[in-house]
């Protein structure tokens, strides 16, 4: 460490004010405070900060992360061999995972990665630890057959229009990575979409099983006809609400496993660094909406109504959104109360457009995505009716 | 389930090393410098002149109002100067330089010369008791410094029905609070049967937090045979040892924006205070001293020393070997609200209960980053304000007096800026939108 810290005090010069590369000190900076800290004293009050830095807040997210990683991956195996009927070690599932997730990963952070650095050269601002989340949420919500330059693609349109236009970590409106998933899914549904989502099937086209459909359960689910019951629709595919909730299932890459993803909520929840405000009432909003579907569900009606609340909670991106994107922070609601409404509205709003809208099955990006947009109007409201509150009090 | 506030607080590390540390007494130092205005009001005039004998306990400054506050020559001596001179505020305001004549011998021997007890002073009327505040040069001692026969006088309408004395001392490091408590608990209670009889026999209050069981045992058994003086012990809690934050943790009164303690009948007073009332009207003496807490994670051996006002913060670093070229920072107070000091000659005065030495390993500052609208800071704040939208709004240079006035209420615990994960310093956003809200109201 001490031999790197030495190479680094030593480039210094060329990077500071009058060096030869000045326009690059944001590069320095960043690689100097993540491997160090800084020699400075606070000068004012107060002296004591809490050990939670923005370093670790956002390492914690990644570190929370990772059990939803490392079963995706394992899943990816899985589902291979479990359409090609081939039989294989653990192992060699999750090295197959791996070989298919990698590169999406790489694709994501070097290309969103260059993007930041760019924006912050111009801009003269330090590199933001905070694209080192967004770099890894954006993989984890694809399938794992995505095309490498839609990856590409997609990510730059999340860092670039998601992010730097409103001027960078802090101040954008929506989560870069839904922003990016968003895009994926409006301009190549051909990729994320439908039956497709699982694309296990075109590696290995000609060795297919038959009757491996690799359609996802929640697609299973919406694709009940009217007056039947969802979940036997879903037992007809060979789901199951144990299955789904550990997460075998066909899905996107970080999506599937909600145990995998409660871990996470736990690390996040336990360092302070996610709201369990927000985590409890997305899930509580999202059980209370499906419950109300589930009392109106008639012979009429799609038969995605019948579906139980305790499904809805496991299946599809649900249990990923209210973990890791709608506590994303910067876009969520601030004030306290402001977090429970934020949380709750977007449960009922993503079981509402999973319900009604048959031809969209899984409504967690859209829902979040909207609540973003209307956060800073909870927030305004929230503060508003705590003065009005006090006023009243005060008379 | 022991008591606190309900809004906001954080935890931040106690350190309280100092603790277990009896107190101590300072040897009279060469000089001292004492400052004329050592309270919140208006200032004082100066009755002494350059070359004047002084002796122990004499008047040196007048106050000038009924918001305003005497003070007292600690020492017998001459007076050498007067001069203007930096305070460990930071503000540079006159000082009258003082040579003692018992330089070199024990402070302890010197207070017990005056320790004297006056006549009768259990039947002193309220009113007297009051006047005899005012005359010694009494002010609140937790940091503050508001004169405290002010606060004793509340307007005729506000009916006052209880009476909180403050022990919570919540700032990391500072226990000279804790060490009155446990050594001086029968003088505090007398104190407190003094105000009582100033209000009648309304029921007291001691707040003292969890983590000074000893002082708490101590103060109870001291209390024990007077039916209306309770102990209230506390979660810890920073701010806890805010005034409102203190009322709603015992008495679970909402002091109202922009309102006193007295809006909801409370009084709080410091303990340290309430030993000073003491003092003035069993010994007749003035505020003359107080205990400095010295600690820091350079200081080998911290302790809680007994000092007369206008001692320099040079003198008790030599008196407790801290080695000068180790010293980085030095605070004025716990290191969350506390200050750093400009001059190591600046003068400790009634107020000061901490003087902290640290190096260059503790408290790293870092980069400020841009704000992600996490909430910890709006979380945290015990007065539940939207901080991280005051301070937009601030750093934009867009708020007024009509929209922003709630800032007022902010009490610069600095909270906020403790749990900040994109370290902004947000304390000193609102310090700055308190000023210019007042600004424009005014």
């Amino acid at each position: 460490m001490k031999a790197l810290l030495k190479i680094l005090e030593k480039q210094k010069p060329k990077f500071e004010k009058g060096g030869k590369l000045q326009r690059f000190f944001p590069l320095y900076e960043a690689t100097e405070t993540i491997l160090f800290w800084t020699n400075d004293r606070t000068k004012q009050g107060p002296h004591v900060r809490d050990g939670l830095d923005l370093k670790r807040f956002m390492m914690m997210v990644v570190v929370a992360l990772l059990p939803a990683i490392l079963f995706g991956i394992y899943n990816i195996g899985f589902q291979h061999y479990k359409a090609i009927g081939q039989p294989a070690s653990g192992s060699e599932m999750f090295v197959f995972g791996l070989i298919r997730f990698m590169p999406i990963v790489l694709v994501s952070y070097a290309v969103g990665g260059f993007w930041e650095v760019l924006f912050s050269i111009i801009r003269k601002h330090e590199v933001n630890e905070g694209f080192l989340v967004t770099g890894i949420l954006f993989p984890l919500t694809l399938p794992p057959t995505m095309p490498l330059w839609q990856v590409a693609v997609s990510i730059s349109f999340g860092v670039v229009i998601g992010k730097e236009v409103f001027g960078g970590t802090g101040m954008n409106i929506l989560n870069p990575a839904l922003t990016a998933r968003a895009f994926a899914f409006f301009a190549y549904p051909g990729k994320i979409s439908g039956d497709k989502v699982w694309t296990a099937i075109d590696l290995a086209k000609d060795k297919l099983v038959d009757g491996y459909s690799g359609a996802t359960p929640l697609l299973a689910a919406s694709g009940t006809e009217s007056g039947k019951l969802a979940t036997d629709a879903m037992a007809a595919g060979g789901f199951d609400w144990m299955n789904s909730f550990i997460g075998l299932i066909p899905g996107s890459i970080g999506e599937t496993s909600t145990i995998a993803i409660l871990l996470g909520a736990l690390i996040l929840i336990m360092t302070g660094v996610g709201s369990w405000k927000i985590i409890f009432s997305t899930f509580a909003g999202g059980y209370v909406m499906a419950s109300v579907f589930n009392l109106l569900a008639g012979p009429e009606s799609t038969g995605m109504f019948t579906l139980p609340a305790y499904y809805h909670l496991v299946l599809g991106g649900f249990a990923f959104g209210a973990v890791f994107m709608a506590t994303d922070p910067v876009s969520a609601a601030q004030s306290e109360r402001g977090k429970w409404i934020y949380g709750f509205l977007i449960g009922v709003l993503a079981i509402l457009i999973r319900t009604v809208n048959p031809a969209y099955p899984e409504g967690m990006m859209l829902s979040i995505l909207f609540m973003n947009v209307f956060s800073p109007l909870i927030d305004y409201f929230v503060v508003q009716g705590n003065i009005k509150r006090r006023l009243s009090r005060a008379h | 389930m022991l008591n606190t506030f309900r809004m906001g607080g954080i935890h931040p590390p106690q350190e309280k090393h100092s603790a277990q540390i009896p107190l101590s007494y300072a040897k009279v130092p060469e000089k001292l410098l004492i400052p004329v205005n050592q309270h919140i009001g208006q200032p004082c005039e100066i009755l002494v002149n350059k070359r004047d004998e002084v002796s122990r306990g004499m008047l040196l400054a007048k106050a000038t109002g009924f918001i305003s506050s005497n003070v007292h020559a600690p020492l017998d001596g001459v007076v050498e100067k007067i001069m203007k001179f930096p305070q460990l505020s930071g503000k540079i305001d006159q000082c009258i330089l003082l040579k003692p004549k018992q330089t070199g011998q024990d402070y302890a021997r010197i207070i017990a010369g005056d320790l004297t007890a006056a006549n009768d002073p259990e039947n002193i009327p309220a009113g007297e008791i009051r006047q005899r505040i005012a005359e010694s040069g009494i002010v609140g001692m937790g940091g503050a410094g508001f004169p405290t026969h002010v606060k004793l006088t509340p307007p005729q309408e506000k009916r006052i029905d209880a009476l909180i004395i403050n022990g919570a001392e919540c700032e990391p490091f500072i226990t000279s609070d804790h060490r009155v408590m446990l050594e001086k608990s029968e003088e505090i209670i007398k104190g407190i049967r003094l105000l009582q009889r100033i209000f009648g026999q309304i029921p007291v209050y001691i707040g003292i937090e969890q983590n000074k069981p000893d002082a708490s045992a101590k103060m109870r058994s001291a209390a024990q045979p007077f039916k209306n003086i309770f102990i209230s012990d506390l979660q810890v809690k920073y701010p806890q040892g805010g005034e409102k934050q203190l009322i709603k943790a015992i008495l679970k009164r909402e002091v109202p924006s922009k309102g006193l303690p007295m809006d909801v009948g409370v009084i709080v007073q410091n303990v340290a205070t309430v030993l000073a009332i003491h003092d003035a009207i069993y010994f007749g003496r003035p505020l003359m001293e107080r205990v400095v807490t010295i600690s820091g994670n350079i200081v080998e051996a911290p302790g809680n020393i007994v000092v007369p006002v206008g001692t320099a913060v040079s003198y008790l670093m030599d008196s407790f070997g801290i080695d000068p070229g180790r010293v980085k920072m030095v605070l004025n107070g716990g290191p969350m609200m506390g200050k750093t000091i400009f001059s190591l000659e600046s003068p400790v005065t009634k107020t000061t209960s901490a003087i902290l030495f640290f190096d260059e390993k503790a408290y790293v500052s870092r980069h400020e980053n841009a704000c992600i609208r996490c909430g910890n800071c709006i979380e945290s704040c015990p007065m539940g304000l939207p901080v991280a939208q005051y301070a937009e709004s601030i750093r934009s240079n867009q708020i007024n007096k009509d929209d922003f006035s709630g800032i007022l209420d902010c009490i610069e615990c600095g909270s906020c800026a403790f749990s900040c994960p994109a370290d902004r310093r947000l304390a000193h956003w609102l310090r700055l939108g308190k000023s210019m809200v007042k600004r424009e109201m005014n």
